[in-house]
């Protein structure tokens, strides 16, 4: 118990994802984000970073009720804001983005600092004797600075591009 | 074979973000189930950080929970 209540005196970097509902005219979308921002500050937190929403599909249709009917939405704009807080405050925050009726839905996470979106560089690399031979060279080069793998990396895609098209050129003659 | 077949250790990946959706595409199939530890290679560390990651994902509508 007593460890329980000395992370509560610690701060914990926390997302906030959410969708807001699409009824919403984008116009009106920052009027949201400054709520949210305005709750976040006015607890002592620090907002590190955010996206802004933008309206995308939904994997699936999500439910909400509105006092006495049910509505289904297929798309919302999904946004989210990461921020640094006091531990004990978040169920504060998250006490107070369920009373507000704009939000479809909204998660909070705990995450860490630095930026968490990953965009791959190596993409899916067919095994062809290139690539091997490239990996290979990629093993001595393993002392040097990690600028340089990228650029093999890179060469290694245009090199599996360009087979692909050979391939696919070479059926079309074929056909 | 490689000694390291976990796809976030080879890439440097700590954090595995829900919103990160192009990348939990890869460790889900057609119909839209988490892939096994056995086919993913991905390490056990790692196989529950991504199931999470997926889970959040599926909660928030970024991922189906079913598809086809």
């Amino acid at each position: 118990m007593d460890e329980n209540f000395n992370l509560k005196d610690e701060n914990q970097i926390y997302e906030i994802g959410f969708h807001i509902l699409p009824s919403i005219p984008e116009e009106n979308l920052q009027l949201e984000i400054s709520k949210l921002e305005d709750l976040i500050t006015k607890k002592g937190g620090i907002i590190i970073s955010q996206e802004f929403p933008k309206l995308r599909n939904l994997a699936y249709e999500i439910r909400k009720r509105f006092e006495i009917k049910y509505l289904n939405f297929n798309k919302a704009y999904f946004g989210w804001i990461k921020f640094e807080i006091f531990r004990g405050l978040i169920t504060e925050i998250k006490k107070e983005i369920d009373v507000n009726s704009n939000i479809l839905r909204f998660i909070i996470v705990k995450t860490v600092k630095e930026n968490t979106i990953y965009t791959p560089k190596i993409l899916n690399i067919p095994k062809s004797p290139v690539s091997l031979e490239s990996q290979i060279s990629k093993d001595e080069n393993i002392n040097k600075e990690s600028s340089e793998s990228s650029e093999i990396s890179e060469e290694e895609i245009d090199k599996s591009i360009d087979e692909l098209l050979e391939d696919e050129n070479n059926k079309e003659k074929s056909d | 074979m490689s000694k390291q077949d976990c796809y976030f250790k080879q890439n440097g990946i700590k954090y595995i973000d829900y919103k990160d959706t192009e990348l939990l595409k890869k460790f889900i199939n057609p119909h839209a189930r988490i892939l096994s530890k056995k086919k993913t290679g991905v390490s056990a560390e790692y196989q529950k950080k991504l199931a999470l990651a997926i889970k959040r994902a599926r909660f928030m509508a970024l991922l189906p929970y079913l598809s086809r």
